[in-house]
């Protein structure tokens, strides 16, 4: 046993030495590595975790966001094309007034002007009736060279035009 | 011309050897297997390997303090290195051990496996073993024979000395390339005098053509010591033995003059001194050797890991732990005593798994520099890489596993698995079952 332990150069004093080096190293390295490192592994996979767990949640809110946007262009869309259409029905209708409106004025307008004809060619007849029967009386007058009582000429006019059955018509 | 470069590779390689060969052969090396003391502090050697260790822990500090000096959320750099090695070892230790026992154990073995990788790959270094304090081997043998002398001792078992053929055998040096080794030895049964007589004859052997007697167990007779006398005295180079002749009471008058003179059992005188005039005697003794080439240390971490396990067992278990060893269920009594057994066994089985496989990285690294300098070298530098990581591993791993199965509860029905290597294999499979529950 001592010639093994002479042969391998065991020696008290080194081995104590040596495990006093080992728990001399676990100390500081337990306060110079492992605890600051640990520390930062963990604060990091937390900090990690919550990077995610947020952007998880902004992503989320992300399509979240999209749907709202979806359903509020579709809204509008709806509402854009319901103006379009009452647009367009207003627009028929505009039109259908319009033309009805022109339709009655340019009646209007055709009756006024046959009015206006009638009523001239009433008077154009009515002075032409006068102005032939002066001139019928003043001929008469000169072909009959007779004084007739002037009433009883106009009538007799009156009732030769009657018979002559001479109207505007 | 497939031919022509296979040609020429071999070209290549051969040269290749042959100038390492020339230019970077080592030394013969002398394989000491305890750790050389470089000086020694009251009662603790100063080895060359606690002093490796030293430097290692020095150096595994100042690292771990650079990366973490000024930590940042997002590392880089030297932080990023040193946080990816912890990361694996926390992994490692809570994928064996489970979450809650791997943070109480990491701190244990991350040590021991960081402590015993640095130390190996450090040993790798080209100044470990080559760089070192030189011993005057001549002085060395001088002592002894004195000390022999003095008590009037035989030598009880044989005994010897290498060296180098060296210029100097002072202050600090490097070892000599190819150097030869020559080798001095003394037998069992050999008195002071017989000592002094063989090593004039060794002396003439080596450093002139003098051909000493054919049976080198016998002691030498004064016709051939005489012969040696001549020898040495013709050639110039060769150490001169300067004697004193006897007057009775030669040792006294010898320490009177202050100096060691030593007996000769034939030449009728003492052997005052010894000149070298040429080349001297030498050893170079490394100031670095690996650390865990030396079984001081590896015993030591071994008795770390036992102590570690067992504080362990106990917090875990309190007296409670005891009954694994101890308890009066029939056969399992007796199951208990072997565990106990094992569990002092296995730091023998820690101390030399790790010292024999470092220690054997070296020689080998030693004898392959002297032999076949470059490549072949290379080759055994890269399996020695693997070596000290897988030793390292090993020994942090064992330590964990064990550790492990202290702090388990052994009820009634485990008993039947209670043997050490069923233990081993077994359980790593069990926390790793929790440790997929925990993700």
């Amino acid at each position: 046993m001592d010639k093994a332990v002479e042969a391998l150069g065991l020696n008290l004093p080194q081995l104590i030495a040596q495990v006093a080096n080992f728990f001399v190293l676990l100390v500081i390295l337990r306060l110079t590595l492992y605890k600051p490192i640990l520390k930062m592994l963990d604060e990091r996979k937390q900090k990690i975790a919550e990077g995610l767990n947020a952007a998880e949640i902004a992503r989320a809110e992300a399509a979240s966001a999209q749907a709202n946007i979806q359903v509020q262009l579709d809204a509008a869309r709806k509402d854009g094309q319901e103006i379009v259409a009452n647009a367009q029905n207003i627009a028929t209708r505009i039109q259908a007034d319009a033309r009805e409106q022109a339709g009655k004025d340019r009646e209007a307008a055709l009756e006024r002007a046959r009015t206006e004809i009638q009523l001239e060619r009433d008077q154009a007849i009515a002075v032409l009736r006068a102005e032939f029967a002066g001139i019928t009386v003043s001929a008469a007058e000169k072909v009959i060279n007779q004084s007739l009582d002037r009433q009883a000429h106009q009538r007799i006019i009156d009732e030769t035009l009657a018979e002559s059955n001479f109207s505007g018509n | 011309m497939k031919l022509l470069k296979i040609a020429g590779i071999a070209a290549v390689v051969i040269g290749w050897l042959a100038i390492g060969l020339l230019v970077a052969r080592g030394p013969q090396p002398e394989i000491i297997v305890p750790a050389e003391v470089i000086t020694t502090v009251g009662p603790l050697n100063l080895t060359n390997s606690l002093i490796t260790s030293w430097v290692v822990m020095a150096l595994i500090i100042l690292i771990s303090l650079m990366a973490t000096r000024s930590m940042k959320l997002i590392p880089s750099g030297i932080q990023n290195f040193v946080e990816a090695v912890v990361a694996f070892l926390v992994g490692q230790v809570e994928e064996i051990a489970g979450e809650k026992n791997g943070r109480r154990f990491f701190m244990v073995v991350a040590t021991i496996f960081i402590y015993v990788i640095v130390n190996n790959w450090f040993g790798l270094m080209p100044f470990f073993n080559a760089f070192g304090k030189t011993e005057d081997v001549n002085h060395h043998v001088f002592e002894e024979i004195y000390e022999h002398a003095h008590d009037n001792k035989v030598y009880e078992e044989r005994e010897h000395h290498a060296a180098w053929f060296m210029e100097n055998t002072a202050g600090m040096t490097v070892a000599k390339s190819g150097a030869k080794a020559v080798k001095f030895e003394i037998l069992a049964g050999d008195s002071a005098g017989v000592a002094t007589d063989r090593y004039i004859i060794f002396l003439a052997e080596e450093f002139t053509d003098y051909e000493g007697p054919a049976d080198h167990e016998a002691a030498p007779t004064e016709a051939d010591v005489r012969a040696a006398l001549a020898a040495l005295e013709a050639d110039p180079k060769a150490p001169k033995i300067h004697l004193v002749e006897a007057h009775g009471d030669g040792e006294a008058s010898a320490e009177d003059s202050g100096h060691h003179a030593i007996p000769s059992a034939t030449l009728g005188g003492d052997v005052e001194y010894i000149d070298f005039p040429g080349e001297k005697l030498g050893l170079v003794i490394p100031l670095f050797r690996s650390a865990f080439s030396d079984v001081n240390n590896t015993l030591a971490l071994g008795i770390v890991a036992f102590l570690c396990i067992e504080f362990w067992g106990f917090q875990a278990l309190g007296f409670g732990y005891l009954k694994k060893f101890f308890n009066t269920d029939g056969i399992m009594s007796f199951v208990g005593i072997l565990e106990l057994l094992s569990e002092f066994i296995r730091v023998i089985s820690f101390a030399f798994r790790l010292f024999g496989n470092i220690f054997a990285g070296e020689v080998l690294i030693l004898m392959l520099t002297f032999l076949m300098p470059f490549l072949f070298v290379d080759i055994i530098y890269g399996l020695e890489l693997f070596v000290g990581f897988i030793q390292a591993a090993v020994f942090a791993m064992l330590t964990l596993v064990f550790a492990v199965s202290a702090v388990e509860h052994h009820g009634e029905d485990e008993h039947h698995d209670g043997h050490e290597g069923g233990e081993a294999d077994a359980h790593p499979a069990h926390p790793e079952t929790g440790a997929v529950q925990a993700h």
